[in-house]
């Protein structure tokens, strides 16, 4: 009787041991024990009070003003104003990169200009021309999309023109012996095949813009009525708001995990992942 | 009949530095409609030039390419190209993708059904119409060279040129791609241009050789294969004439490899 309760025993040890292995193989399971660590040691120093209270908040209390910020709406009106701010970025930068490839693929000096200015400008932090813009733009919305362009162009713009560049002859051969030709030659074959270089670009355009955003608004502060999550972090240290500003702390790191996770990497998996050609 | 293929007084120079590279010079022939070309001859000796030149991928320094009559400067849909590399299919299309593609984008059929039966059809006389949705790079090389073959088929040009299609292939597959080739050859009464380095290759498949040398003249020969044997099946070693004929082709290649010996 005994044995057999052992053996039932070991059996039950076994399963657990065999799902607590397949749980720790996913991606997902393992991010989130992560986060649950740093929870616990967030709460272990907190209670061990070896920090004072008003700089180090308990983890109840960022809960709480991130779920005060998120239910009152303000936290989405917060979201809203910066991800706007991102995505005219993101269009108007794209929409440049393009041109300025398409242009750099017609003419080898005007490729040498843009690779030239590239070199010149990229190592450039947006931040570094905020008092520029301020000068010439003014303070608001159109001066922290100067400075998120200026953030993104340059390396959306080396890796799609990277991208074009080396499209491997063969397609192009395949292009022309279908009789494309300009824009359909661009559409049916150059930007298909550069995707990966494409989504590369937009990638770390998308990073870049994302911190310097944050940095403008809190330079830039409000315009109007309205105003961003960096500005909203500036705000909350003016009111010693600890707990609020880890909570939009918190919202930055959501949304960054959410965009590459959610977004980048359903575009990459119906793209580039399907297709075979991840980089 | 009248000649469907001119080649006139073709050269091709390139320049590198201050040296000038001849790939090939002088080269005239002409084909008439549904022949069998293979062009063969030593590494280096412009095979591949010659028939990238000819379907209007490199414009010749000298010389006209005449198809049908109509004089040739640019690539285009007047002849179907079928590359020696297995990456030739647009990797963002499915395999039915691929081949529907040239054959949407130069409107050969009014609406998607009739291009997609089309389509199908010539993935299915290549064997691959239950791969249809796959995307290249889950097939062998070998079904890549297949769709590739479909592709430029589907076009249905009247002249086919072919760059070493099957020389990355294992011997079985090869084989079989042959025996393909040479039946939709028959049935489709296609012209082929068909660049290779295997002797075997260009016997069993050929009604026509070309034999080009590393130095001049370029073209070292070019005689239609007298090898009597049923026009749709490759000619094998048992055909009358195999051995002679590849005695002839390989002197003729060792030849052509040596580029002091006619100058």
């Amino acid at each position: 009787m005994q044995r057999k309760q052992a053996l039932i025993e070991n059996e039950i040890w076994k399963s657990l041991i065999g799902i607590s292995s397949r749980m720790w193989k996913k991606g997902w399971i393992r991010g989130i024990l992560y986060i649950f660590l740093v929870i616990a040691l967030w709460q272990v120093a907190y209670v061990s009070k070896r920090f004072p209270p008003i700089l180090f908040p308990s983890i109840g209390e960022i809960a709480h003003s991130f779920l005060r910020d998120l239910l009152n709406g303000s936290m989405l009106s917060r979201i809203g104003f910066s991800l706007k701010l991102i995505l005219y970025g993101m269009i108007i930068s794209a929409t440049i990169a393009m041109v300025l490839t398409l242009l750099a693929m017609a003419s080898k000096n005007f490729k040498s200009l843009v690779t030239s200015m590239i070199s010149i400008f990229d190592p450039l932090p947006g931040i570094a021309l905020l008092p520029l813009a301020i000068l010439w733009i003014g303070i608001g919305e159109e001066a922290i999309i100067f400075i998120m362009i200026h953030s993104i162009i340059w390396p959306m713009l080396l890796n799609v023109i990277g991208g074009f560049s080396s499209v491997p002859a063969i397609y192009r051969d395949l292009g022309y012996a279908f009789g494309l030709k300009r824009n359909r030659f661009v559409f049916g074959i150059l930007i298909p095949a550069s995707i990966p270089s494409i989504l590369t670009g937009f990638k770390t355009g998308w990073s870049r813009a994302w911190r310097a955003l944050i940095s403008a608004e809190m330079v830039f502060g409000a315009t109007g009525s309205s105003w961003g999550i960096g500005w909203d972090i500036y705000l909350k240290r003016s009111y010693l708001d600890m707990a609020g500003m880890f909570a939009s702390l918190l919202v930055i790191m959501i949304i960054g995990i959410v965009v590459e996770n959610l977004i980048f990497k359903t575009i990459e998996r119906v793209t580039v992942i399907k297709w075979g050609m991840a980089l | 009949m009248t000649d469907f293929l001119c080649v006139n007084n073709l050269t091709q120079h390139f320049i590198s530095g201050d040296q000038k590279l001849e790939a090939y010079s002088k080269v005239s022939f002409s084909l008439k409609k549904g022949e069998f070309l293979s062009i063969t001859g030593p590494s280096g000796c412009g095979k591949t030039t010659l028939l990238r030149t000819i379907g209007g991928f490199l414009p010749p320094t000298s010389g006209t390419i005449s198809i049908a009559g109509k004089d040739i400067k640019e690539p285009g849909t007047h002849c179907g190209m079928v590359f020696q590399t297995f990456d030739q299919l647009l990797p963002w299309k499915t395999i039915l993708g691929n081949v529907m593609y040239p054959l949407i984008i130069n409107h050969k059929f009014t609406n998607r059904v009739e291009t997609q039966h089309h389509a199908r059809k010539y993935l299915d006389m290549v064997g691959l119409d239950k791969f249809k949705d796959y995307y290249p790079y889950q097939l062998s090389g070998g079904m890549k060279q297949r769709v590739a073959i479909a592709r430029a088929l589907a076009m249905e040009p009247s002249l086919i040129l072919m760059d070493e299609p099957f020389a990355s292939v294992d011997a079985d597959t090869r084989v079989m791609l042959q025996r393909e080739l040479k039946s939709i050859w028959y049935k489709s009464g296609i012209t082929v241009l068909f660049v290779t380095h295997s002797i075997i290759e260009a016997i069993s498949l050929s009604t026509r050789f070309l034999v080009m040398g590393k130095s001049k003249p370029s073209i070292r020969l070019f005689e239609e294969n007298s090898i009597h044997s049923e026009p749709d099946k490759l000619i094998t070693p048992e055909n009358t004439g195999y051995s002679e004929w590849w005695s002839r082709l390989s002197h003729l290649i060792r030849e052509g490899n040596d580029s002091s010996a006619h100058e």
